[in-house]
């Protein structure tokens, strides 16, 4: 299988060219939260192993919240960022950006500091990487080819299916699973389904993903008796916090809401991007970095195939921090509204949430980490939105297709590519059809 | 806790009652002309409130407002600024909304009777009577200042179809029992499902399912009026303008019973128990109220035993689908599951669900917890009734008829938007493809894919599909009304003209 990758190039913007950059990243839509395929600065369907991307200009919405812990408020970049996921490794990808989307890339990057006509663009991009602390992914190895023609696999079943539902309904169960089998075997011949094998799995990710598999819980153990030393002292630090930490009660901006649900929910599947500034303060920093450390080992290693604990919408997600860790960006990729989606994390992985975010300046307040905090919901959604994101352009190879989707497409191919054992078995293979 | 006593004369009774003795009804849509004359009609007028009383009342009025009607009568920006975001925009103002909610195409807003962008009434009167009183109590209310303070924009009338709705079916069984007294502590993970909902999902001013206070207007102690309200139980020095007051949601739903049995038939041939078993199947009941799931032996808490043959069941006995498809109408609104994946688990599987392991489907954990989703339902059906056969054999007059849907909610978003767009609007529900709800879909493509298909689970394992549901159902007005306390009333009609 071929492994999924993140990128994420980011450049300050020149504040005197921030307008020109918004209005050149708005020709690229054909209408809000609609990208223009055939826009000029970069052509997204002509990359293969594209699933998403995202133009956007990162900035703290609530900067002004810092003052409640004496930080500066003024003189912070905003970010100009390009990112995305695709399959395989960032070094590929990269060079295929440059050779297709260069001068687009050019013109964008030409509103950042730090960038010259003369300078090379790979390099330059290679420069502004800036790595995810945490990274989600929701199938490792699920390539775009074949999500694709997993969908196209299930639409050509299913319609068959349904012509002939009336004695597909009567049919043994082996007599129908062959007569599928056919049906495929015959389209594949007659070039209208493709079913590419996956590649293999190269050598160097797997033995990346192994030796992170050993190293943490190896750190773990080796630090064990240090972590167990500073426990009581972060929890009674975490107490403290939790109960002085000065709050931050904000009202709900309308027009930024109104601004976001403008170019929300053209689709299926909804990008979101959150930005915001940390509590200072080093003990609250390196817990966070530990945190975030143990949810990419998590994400890596048992979330990923189908689900991030019990939240199973989530197509990419990832946790980047800015500023040597002063501010963080989270984005992900979701299914359904905004609403469904808070309301999915807070009942199903507030503990998650509470961890994850409750380092963020303007969080509800938790208590022992796990509890409270997102539970007090509409102070949760509220934060949320005051961080949100309007994401200048985004795009998604597959359009129309949820996760839920690309996971019974693949259990639809898994089930014609081996038959499955026994009758009962077949039975529920053809009830996904 | 007597701090959560309920002062069942400041509730509007609607939040109670359904007055289902008060068979005549009709809802006004109104503007207001005249502030002052407005504000002298609500200081005077018979509103019901929710006090039980030994015979059921002949006549009832409520009053609700949009936030429109609101800032006309004079609200502070204060006050103005408690209401939900939902409420001051609109059903029908943004797009956006428009889009969760389904108002698109046929359905959308430039093409509603009532409530359209910029057409937004101020107000609704609902009137109710028992058979014969309905114009009597019109006249009645409609003394006093009437002529000066408002105009009528629309009148919603109503038909009594003998608790049917127009397609045919037995409707409004299924509703959520509030907790007056308080009594539910509901814990971080429910369960079990309960038809018992916190007092505070439709009723502000009470803690809700997240044991929280959902925003209200709240107004400060020293402002003009303010001793006419309640104290505001989770902020001090304030007063509590939302306390027993409510949001709520009406939309007028055009049915179109004709194209809906002549559809059923030509799906499955000349077999009339086969139209019918299909139509059951799209609404998860059959005709005469029964739940295809088939009721479950124990009880469920808030299903009274006298509404248990309709109303003590879930799902959890039909994980496949097969009795009840998954999409059928019912299943949607109420999924009647709690906080953790079905099926339920013990002891060391029941751990790995918390985390998201162990054995799942893709339905598991596909749908939110019900209990923070529900709506307190109050609709009256509208047009003349017409039989199953008289709708097959073309023997309709053209008249129009359809459901007035009106729902109580603490939160609009939370509770209404979800269950319509997540739920019912969504082509993608429970992890499926294609089709969006059978009654209420309005068929739009999403992403080039189809949205007009219906699938029933079958044992032997390919589903039975019907394709090319046509569009049964067209919204026709809509809008975000806020049901005031009596106390809230009496505030407003005292208001001086407020500096905004």
């Amino acid at each position: 299988m071929t492994p999924q990758s993140s990128f994420l190039y980011a450049a300050p913007v020149v504040p005197e060219k921030l307008q020109s950059l918004r209005a050149l990243l708005s020709s690229m839509n054909q209408a809000p939260g609609i990208v223009d395929l055939a826009n000029p600065i970069f052509p997204f369907s002509d990359f293969e192993t594209l699933h998403f991307a995202r133009l956007l200009i990162v900035s703290d919405l609530a900067a002004a919240d810092r003052a409640v812990f004496h930080l500066p408020v003024q003189g912070l970049p905003d970010y100009f960022v390009l990112m995305g996921e695709v399959d395989g490794e960032e070094t590929a990808f990269r060079n295929e950006l440059v050779r297709r989307a260069g001068p687009g890339l050019r013109s964008l990057f030409s509103h950042c500091a730090g960038f010259r006509e003369a300078d090379e663009l790979s390099r330059f991009l290679a420069s502004s990487q800036v790595k995810a602390a945490a990274l989600y992914v929701n199938w490792v190895g699920r390539t775009l080819l074949q999500e694709r023609e997993e969908e196209a696999l299930r639409r050509a079943l299913s319609e068959y299916a349904r012509q002939h539902q009336d004695s597909l309904q009567k049919m043994p169960p082996q007599q129908l699973w062959a007569s599928m089998r056919d049906l495929l075997d015959k389209q594949v011949a007659a070039g209208e389904l493709r079913l590419t094998p996956p590649a293999a799995t190269p050598l160097s990710w797997r033995v990346r993903n192994f030796l992170n598999l050993l190293w943490v819980p190896f750190v773990l153990l080796v630090l064990a008796p240090v972590l167990l030393l500073i426990l009581p002292i972060y929890l009674l630090a975490l107490r403290s916090w939790e109960t002085n930490d000065p709050g931050v009660v904000p009202a709900l901006d309308s027009a930024h809401a109104a601004e976001l649900e403008t170019i929300e929910n053209t689709d299926v599947t909804n990008q979101f991007s959150v930005f915001g500034s940390l509590k200072p303060g080093a003990l609250r920093r390196w817990s966070m970095r530990f945190f975030l450390w143990l949810t990419d080992y998590a994400a890596r290693h048992i979330f990923n195939r189908g689900g991030l604990a019990r939240v199973s919408t989530i197509h990419f997600a990832r946790w980047v921090p800015f500023d040597g860790g002063d501010r963080m960006l989270f984005s992900s990729i979701y299914d359904g509204s905004l609403e469904s989606y808070m309301d999915d994390f807070i009942n199903k992985v507030g503990y998650g949430l509470n961890i994850t975010f409750s380092n963020g300046i303007g969080y509800p307040r938790t208590h022992w980490l796990i509890g409270e905090g997102c539970r007090d919901e509409q102070t949760f959604k509220r934060v949320l939105r005051r961080h949100q994101l309007a994401t200048e352009v985004w795009y998604n190879a597959l359009p129309g297709v949820t996760a839920a989707n690309k996971h019974r497409n693949s259990m639809i191919r898994a089930g014609l590519e081996s038959r499955p054992t026994d009758d009962e078995k077949i039975r529920e293979w053809a009830a996904l059809l | 806790m007597t701090t959560h006593e309920v002062d069942f004369r400041e509730v509007q009774g609607i939040l109670r009652f359904g007055y289902g003795r008060l068979t005549e009804a009709v809802f006004l849509l109104l503007n207001i002309r005249d502030i002052n004359a407005a504000r002298q009609w609500l200081a005077t007028a018979p509103i019901s409130n929710a006090v039980a009383c030994e015979t059921a009342p002949l006549t009832a009025l409520q009053v609700a407002f949009t936030a429109q009607g609101l800032l006309r009568l004079g609200i502070s920006k204060e006050m103005w600024s408690g209401f939900s975001i939902e409420f001051r925009m609109g059903m029908s103002a943004e797009p956006g909304r428009s889009r969760i909610l389904g108002d698109v195409d046929a359905n959308a807003p430039q093409q509603w009777t009532w409530g359209g962008p910029g057409r937004e009434p101020h107000m609704m009167i609902l009137l109710y009577a028992q058979p014969g009183k309905l114009n009597e109590w019109i006249k009645t209310t409609q003394e006093e200042q009437w002529e000066n303070a408002f105009e009528v924009l629309s009148s919603l009338s109503t038909s009594d179809m003998e608790g049917k709705e127009p397609f045919g079916f037995a409707d409004g069984l299924s509703q959520p029992t509030l907790d007056w007294e308080s009594a539910k502590r509901p814990s971080t993970t429910e369960t079990e499902y309960s038809n018992v909902c916190c007092l505070g999902e439709f009723v502000l001013g009470y803690p809700n399912e997240y044991g929280r206070y959902t925003d209200r207007p709240i107004v400060k102690e020293d402002s003009p009026s303010s001793s006419l309200l309640p104290p505001a139980l989770d902020a001090t020095g304030m007063r509590d303008f939302g306390k027993n007051g409510s949001y709520l949601v009406v939309r007028t739903l055009e049915q179109d019973v004709a194209g809906f049995w002549r559809f059923a038939q030509k799906s499955v041939g000349i077999d009339s128990n086969a139209r019918d078993t299909l139509a059951s199947a799209m609404v998860g009941r059959t005709r005469d109220g029964m739940p295809l799931a088939g009721m479950r032996p124990e009880p469920i808490p808030g299903v009274e035993a006298a509404s248990a043959p309709q109303n003590q069941f879930t799902f959890d006995e039909d994980l496949k689908g097969t009795r009840c498809p998954f999409g059928a109408h019912i299943r949607r609104a109420n999924p009647r599951n709690a906080d953790l994946p079905t099926p339920p688990a013990h002891g060391f599987e029941k751990a790995l669900q918390y985390v998201g392991l162990g054995k799942r489907t893709l339905q598991s954990d596909a749908k939110a917890s019900v209990r923070f989703h529900r709506i307190l339902r109050r609709g009256r059906e509208y047009g003349t009734p017409i039989s199953v056969e008289g709708a097959i054999n073309n023997k309709e007059d053209g008249s129009s008829r359809g459901l007035h849907f009106m729902c109580l909610v603490a939160n609009i978003s939370r509770q209404f938007e979800f269950l319509q767009g997540a739920w019912m609007m969504s082509s993608k529900f429970d992890a499926m493809t294609d089709e969006s709800d059978p009654l209420l879909g309005n068929r739009q493509p999403v992403s080039g894919a189809v949205t007009d298909r219906f699938s029933q689970p079958q044992d032997s394992g390919v589903c039975h599909c019907t394709t090319g549901l046509p569009r049964f159902i067209t919204v026709k007005g809509g809008g975000y009304f806020f049901l005031p306390s009596l106390s809230a009333i009496r505030y407003l009609a005292s208001l001086k003209v407020a500096e905004i």
